[in-house]
């Protein structure tokens, strides 16, 4: 043994659950560097286990040992129980540390068994968080053998001058051990210190699995931070490190991991914890003779753990991307010279392009698509048997779209514009993600089912949808192929994997039918057929179990709503006729007659069926005859958009295979055009730049009603003219459609009308009357009803006047209280010479504003306030009367509000409560699986 | 096989979905036609008078004049020349049956202040007679508003002017395109073609400048946009008339055209292309002289058909045309070319005649030089009736007439309930023999604003109003 010349160092083991200590105490045994003793703490047995013929000492805690050392001791050598050292471990550190002046020095960490690197000293960023910069498969070759300065060393290896360390007042007792060795560095650093790495100390060790709670880790960062920085970092750290802890913890979510609970304990930790972190923070910044910018020096810009939740999503979705190479520094190279990549790249930028407005200026407000509520819990609450809004309001529940709208809003912090672009970018990204996936159950090629999936979402028939304004189905594009691939992919062994399964067909159904209550009828009937002409694939028939099962449980998660409903009246609402264009049509024939004469033989039936899809979904688009619909025709053009994408991706599938005959290559040529041209027809909704969905109209329409601050909030807007350019369901009167909608501009909920009601029918009758001239005074007959406005939608003068928009302005064009308001979007618009006018007007005749779903304004005792919504007991407060079809309650609390139906409240929350548990049926499912 | 299958399912599926055809355009509303052209009449139910010519000023006043027969809350509206103001709003209660009348001067005197009158129940009429030192004029208020208007006897010979006053008590802007007709038959006036009248405004246009000295003008006021309410305003220098627009009928009832001095004209025009016989039938006081005068006239240019020189005054016509025409009666102060029909320029006889104010005048009457006052207007029935509607006004240095023309064959019982503000009155009973017109005398300084007129067959009624202001003819309104 070489005696110790200076430093006089006793080693400290400290104890780690995964054990080890024999191990550990062999390495010190044979160390050449003389130590003063070994002594382990915490929780860890050495019997009569000796080091250089010393007994291992134990102790409780390492304040303990510190304070029982002999003077003598000049340095610490802290080892983690299960760390083997190399001989010259220490020797080479204390060398390193007296060389370079340093008050702490860590080792080199190698794997045990692989060589691999497991740390060379650490950086970290900002917030606490360790950054080893290496990768997790990289090999010790000596590449980082260097002396340098780090801004921690782990603490599975590390020397601390012992003056140091008391000076520092020790190492936290409340952290974990990793967290606690980074903290000592840094309050080392503020006193002066150089920490240091020396990679001629090596010490072997298992990995850097601490084993410790991953909350109490996460607590113990952040008790780090809130002691070392000064109040300037800690003003923008904090709260910035709180809001990447909540990504991260929403986005773990989609990856399987719930970080959630981790999350909250760890701030509720620290907050309780927090006196005595003031403390500690006071004895580490006393004396400092280093700043925050010294400890800066040794970080690394940005957030290690958002670095790391992109490159986990980058890989998870990686991994559900077509082909079989995962993400990996190796692999990028060829992943990008993939067809698959190259146009999946180009589909993302192809749906950012498409949707870049509904980014900027939100969901255009065009017939059935409204912007989404602009709170979320109100609009869920609504859903929950709240009011229906629509029209004059009614109790009739709101369809699930709103309910789903609400939730998109609650999770983007009711953002203006974000919820509704996440839905319809996300629809679309969905939809070419989905058809890759239902296309792979054929094993089309990735390229071959991007295209196909990039004409499905954005195709003549998408348009024909987004042309509809129905945004509902337009969404519900996006989940469709899922619902069918679910149902079509093989499954595995197992009851977890069933249940799995049967918990996501479920859920996706609920989804699916929520965005579009018919398309909900879609995969069963699809599926159906498919297992009739694959009469022998078991596959194909499980596929139709599920999809029945999915779409009876999917109908139940359309509560409350779906016990009121009648899906053939939706059905058959209005008129079917797609008015398609016969290039196009022409080039979808071409394409699926190609499909079935050149196809791959094995694809052949898969062809066929997709043949039938569109040509089925072309039927129903049509069929206004039979009595079917405008719903109808949306939810046909998806299913026709489907089949024509199964096509499309046959055809192109095929165009890679070899060795095929002259005419099927002909037929592949002429089908390839027909794919070209459906190709060319879908890229156009990129000009639009909002998903194929028509622009504005009634922001522009109904602006002007913002024009006097609380006006908008206060009154209603009477829209009239044609039926296709009224903001969704109208009503009408001797052939003339018209509206009531909440100023400026209604949302989502307004859009389906409930059953008329009694003030339904006194509006109706009123306007009769203003029809048929029996009055002049219009403005006056529909100031009871809360319409301050009233705009006639299209031209309605001129030689190009629309009839129903002239018809409709001649009416109002005679009445004395009216005033004409000058409208530069071509509207005729009036307004009412009637005051006051309100939706909620008291006996002392102030008009009470809209808040979300109920009515406010200044409180006034013994009067009462006229609520013009469709009378019914749930207003209040009580006491509650019917006046004219509508309510009359007390004023006296300066608030009217609506009581939830119960047994529908009931209902919403029995719905949450079981996607709840199919959620966490398929979370710890796929765990366990 | 299976795909083959497969293929012809779809094509049968795919070709059904080809056949279908798309549906016929939906009928668009079964309302909207703008014009909402009615018979000027009273109703029993809360109707809408318009009267374009009521002004309070320095020089001239109005009287409102309301008459019903059921108790009623009445709504005075009127417009502010000062655009974006607020208008005057008079609101009343009226007992019926009774009458009213309201000095727009008391209410506001502002000018020109055209008016909308509502009543919230019927029947009940409305009529607007203004007065200045220098005229009386007026006629009954319209309560039909069409999208095409007719007004006849228009003149801007010398020393004459007309003007058409555009009324928009609505909501809705109003273009508005008037044709002028002449004796240059089609007169074309580009700036008179969309013309915009905001709403709740109004536009006087003076037609000198367009159309000058033209001795016969008609025009015809059309909307394309929103609608109007015209009156025609004709002058000279002594004095002022003035009569809504009407609606074409192939009759027209005037039971008087003339109380006296002054010469009356029919103005004429044909609501078509085609000529147009027009047959005027004379009806005194005694009988009636049947198709007194005949003409032909064209499709597109007006008639001033006189009337001075068939019968000694005060005498009605009766009007009957082959088709469609606009008619109106103007009676003016003779003028010297007598046999050009009077209205030809000439030298001014009124110098040894008299007017209606000699008879309370102390001075001798050949000694005095009378300048004569008077230049009336009035619209037709386009059909008799049996219930009429007559609110008329009194002036103490004037004389009201109410005239029946009876031009059936029976002996018609009228009975005449006068309508006071603040007492009731028996019913007059009268007497009219067929083929007659007949007057009755209004007291004056009782407070009577009105005659609820009842007969047993159907009859034309209309009241004048003579003084050394000048004379007024006004048209009853039938009740429907």
């Amino acid at each position: 043994m070489t005696p110790t010349r200076q430093a006089s160092v006793a080693t400290i083991v400290l104890a780690d659950p995964a054990g080890g200590i024999e191990a550990t105490l062999e390495a010190l045994d044979v160390q050449v560097y003389e130590q003063v003793g070994v002594v382990a703490v915490g929780d860890i047995e050495v019997g009569d286990l000796t080091v250089a013929g010393r007994r291992v000492v134990t102790r409780a805690t390492f304040a303990e040992v510190v304070s029982s050392l002999p003077s003598a001791v000049t340095h610490l050598w802290l080892v983690r129980e299960g760390a083997v050292p190399r001989p010259d471990a220490v020797s080479s550190l204390i060398a390193d540390m007296e060389r370079t002046d340093a008050g702490i020095g860590g080792s080199k960490i190698v794997g045990d068994s692989d060589a691999s690197l497991v740390s060379v000293g650490l950086v970290t960023d900002a917030f606490c968080v360790p950054y080893t910069g290496m990768d997790t498969s990289e090999r010790d070759q000596g590449q980082y053998d260097v002396v340098r300065d780090v801004a921690a060393v782990t603490g599975v290896s590390m020397v601390i001058r012992r003056d140091l360390l008391v000076g520092l007042g020790g190492v936290d007792p409340a952290m974990t051990p990793t967290e606690a060795a980074i903290d000592v560095a840094q309050r080392a650093r503020l006193k002066g210190a150089r920490i240091i790495v020396s990679p001629a100390s090596v010490v072997d060790y298992r990995a850097l699995s601490t084993g410790d709670l991953r909350w109490k880790s996460e607590a113990s960062r952040i008790r780090s931070i809130l002691k070392v920085y000064g109040p300037l970092t800690l003003l923008w750290t904090i709260p910035v490190d709180f809001v990447i802890g909540f990504i991260e913890a929403f986005v773990s979510m989609f990856l399987g991991r719930w970080l959630f609970f981790d999350f909250i304990k760890s701030w509720i930790w620290n907050i309780a914890k927090l006196p005595s972190t003031i403390s500690s923070r006071r004895t580490a910044r006393s004396g400092r003779v280093a700043g925050d910018p010294d400890l800066f020096r040794f970080q690394r810009r940005g957030s290690v753990k958002i670095t790391g939740l992109v490159q986990d999503v980058a890989s998870a979705l990686r991994r559900r991307l077509p082909g079989d190479d995962r993400l990996s520094i190796e692999s990028i190279g060829n992943d990008v010279r993939q067809p698959a990549f190259v146009v999946g790249a180009l589909a993302v930028i192809f749906v950012l392009l498409s949707s870049r407005n509904i980014w900027s200026d939100g969901l255009p407000a065009v017939g059935f698509t409204l912007p989404l509520p602009s709170n979320g819990w109100d609009a869920l609450a609504g859903y929950g048997g709240g009011w229906n809004p629509a029209g004059l309001g009614s109790p009739d529940p709101l369809r699930p779209l709103v309910g789903i709208a609400g939730i998109a809003k609650i999770l983007t912090l009711n953002s203006a514009t974000l919820a509704g672009y996440l839905l319809t970018a996300g629809s679309m990204l969905g939809g070419i993600w989905g058809m890759t996936r239902l296309l792979r159950t054929w094993s089309v090629a990735a390229a071959p089912a991007l295209i196909a999936g990039l004409v499905y979402v954005a195709g003549p028939t998408a348009q024909g949808i987004a042309g509809n304004t129905h945004i509902g189905t337009t969404i519900a594009l996006g989940v469709l192929p899922w619902a069918l691939r679910l149902c079509l992919a093989p499954l595995s062994d197992g009851a977890w994997s069933a249940a799995v399964r049967m918990a996501g067909v479920v859920l996706v159904f609920g989804v699916l039918g929520a965005f579009s209550p018919l398309m909900l009828l879609v995969a069963a009937p699809a599926l159906g057929i498919y297992a009739v002409f694959q009469m022998n694939d078991a596959q194909a028939w499980r596929a139709l179990i599920l999809a029945l099962l999915g779409t009876a449980g999917g109908t139940l998660l359309l509560s409350p709503w779906i016990w009121s409903a009648n899906l053939l009246d939706i059905a058959r609402d209005g008129y079917a006729f797609w008015e398609a264009s016969p290039v196009l049509l022409v080039a979808g024939g071409v394409v699926a007659v190609a499909a079935l004469a050149a196809g791959r033989r094995e694809l052949g039936v898969v062809a066929g069926w997709g043949t039938l899809l569109a040509a089925a979904g072309f039927l129903g688009t049509r069929s206004g005859d039979f009595g079917y619909g405008v719903e109808t025709e949306s939810v046909s053009l998806a299913i026709a958009g489907l089949g024509i994408g199964v096509v499309i991706a046959v055809v192109s599938d095929s165009l890679l295979t070899t060795g095929i005959a002259v005419a099927r290559r002909f037929s592949l040529a002429v089908g390839t055009v027909g794919v070209l041209l459906l190709i060319a027809a879908s890229l156009t909704i990129v000009i639009g730049g909002r998903a194929g969905l028509p622009g504005d109209v009634y922001v522009e329409a109904l602006g002007f009603t913002q024009a006097n601050e609380g006006e908008a909030s206060r009154s209603r807007v009477l829209v009239v003219g044609p039926a296709e350019l009224l903001p969704g369901d109208s009503r009408t009167i001797q052939g003339g459609a018209y509206r009531v909608i909440s100023a400026s501009v209604p949302d989502l909920g307004e859009a389906r009308l409930g059953a008329p009601l009694g003030l339904d029918d006194l509006l109706k009758a009123n306007l009769e009357s203003i029809i048929a001239g029996e009055t002049r005074r219009a403005g006056g007959d529909l100031a009871p009803f809360g319409i301050h406005w009233i705009v006639v939608m299209g031209d309605s003068s001129g030689q190009a006047a629309d009839t129903a928009s002239g018809a409709w302005r001649n009416v109002f064009a005679g009445q004395l209280d009216l005033l004409p308001l000058t409208s530069s979007t071509g509207n005729a618009t009036f307004v009412t010479d009637v005051t006051p006018v309100g939706r909620a007007l008291t006996s002392g005749l102030n008009s009470w504003e809209r808040s979300g779903w109920s009515y406010s304004g200044e409180a006034e005792e013994s009067r009462t306030v006229f609520v013009a919504e469709n009378a019914d007991e749930g207003w209040g407060p009580a006491p509650r009367a019917t006046v004219g079809e509508m309510n009359e309650v007390s004023a006296s609390e300066g608030v009217v509000t609506y009581t939830a139906d119960s047994v529908r409240r009931l209902q919403g929350w029995l719905v949450m409560l079981g996607v709840a548990s199919l959620l966490g049926i398929v979370a710890v499912g796929r765990r366990l699986r | 096989m299976r795909k083959l299958l497969l293929v012809l399912i779809a094509s049968v599926v795919g070709i059904i979905g080809v056949i279908q055809v798309e549906p016929p355009p939906a009928p668009g509303p079964e309302f909207g036609s703008l014009d909402l052209s009615e018979d000027d009449g009273a109703v029993a139910s809360p109707s809408v008078w318009y009267c374009p010519w009521v002004e309070a000023g320095d020089v001239v006043d109005t009287n409102i004049v309301i008459g019903s027969d059921a108790t009623v809350d009445v709504g005075m509206t009127l417009l502010d020349p000062i655009s974006n103001t607020e208008p005057t709003e008079y609101l009343f209660n009226m007992v019926g049956p009774g009458g009213a009348g309201v000095d727009v001067g008391n209410v506001t005197r502002r000018g020109e202040a055209p008016a909308t009158v509502e009543v919230s129940d019927g029947p009940a009429a409305i009529a607007a007679l203004q007065r200045s030192n220098g005229f009386l004029s007026g006629d009954r208020c319209a309560v039909s508003v069409p999208t095409v208007w007719y007004l006849t006897g228009g003149s801007t010979k010398t020393g004459t002017f007309t003007e058409i006053r555009l009324f928009n008590p609505f909501a809705d802007n109003a273009e508005v395109t008037i044709t002028a007709y002449s004796e240059f038959n089609l007169d074309l006036v580009a700036d008179l073609e969309g013309i915009d009248v905001a709403g709740r405004s109004w536009r006087t246009i003076d037609l000198e400048p367009f159309l000058n000295l033209r001795d016969e003008l008609a025009f015809t006021v059309e909307t394309s946009n929103g609608l109007v309410i015209p009156a025609l305003i004709r002058s000279d220098e002594r004095g002022q008339a003035m009569w809504p627009g009407t609606v074409p009928s192939q009759t027209w009832d005037f039971p008087i055209v003339t109380p006296g001095q002054l010469e009356p004209f029919i103005a004429v025009l044909s609501a078509g292309e085609d000529e147009v016989t027009v047959t005027v039938d004379v009806v005194t006081e005694s009988g009636t002289v049947v198709a007194a005068r005949q003409v032909v006239i064209d499709g597109s240019a007006p008639q001033l058909i006189p009337l001075f020189d068939i019968a000694a005054p005060p005498f009605g016509v009766t009007v009957r045309a082959s088709s469609p025409i606009a008619a109106s009666v103007i009676a003016s102060v003779p003028t010297g070319d007598a046999d050009s029909g009077g209205e030809g320029e000439g030298e001014e006889l009124d110098v040894t005649r008299t007017t209606a104010a000699d008879a309370t005048t102390t001075s001798q009457p050949d000694e005095v030089e009378v300048f004569i006052r008077g230049l009336a207007g009035m619209v037709g029935a386009s059909t008799p009736s049996a219930n009429w509607m007559v609110p008329l006004d009194t002036l103490l240095d004037s004389e009201t007439t109410v005239w029946i023309m009876n031009t059936g064959s029976e002996v018609a019982a009228v009975s005449l309930l006068l309508l006071l503000a603040d007492k009731d009155l028996p019913p007059v009973t009268i007497f009219v023999e067929p083929g007659t017109t007949q007057p009755f005398l209004v007291d004056v300084g009782i407070g009577i604003y009105g005659v609820s007129v009842s007969a047993d067959t159907p009859v034309s009624v209309a009241w004048t109003i003579v003084g050394d202001r000048g004379v007024a003819l006004v048209a009853g309104t039938a009740s429907l």
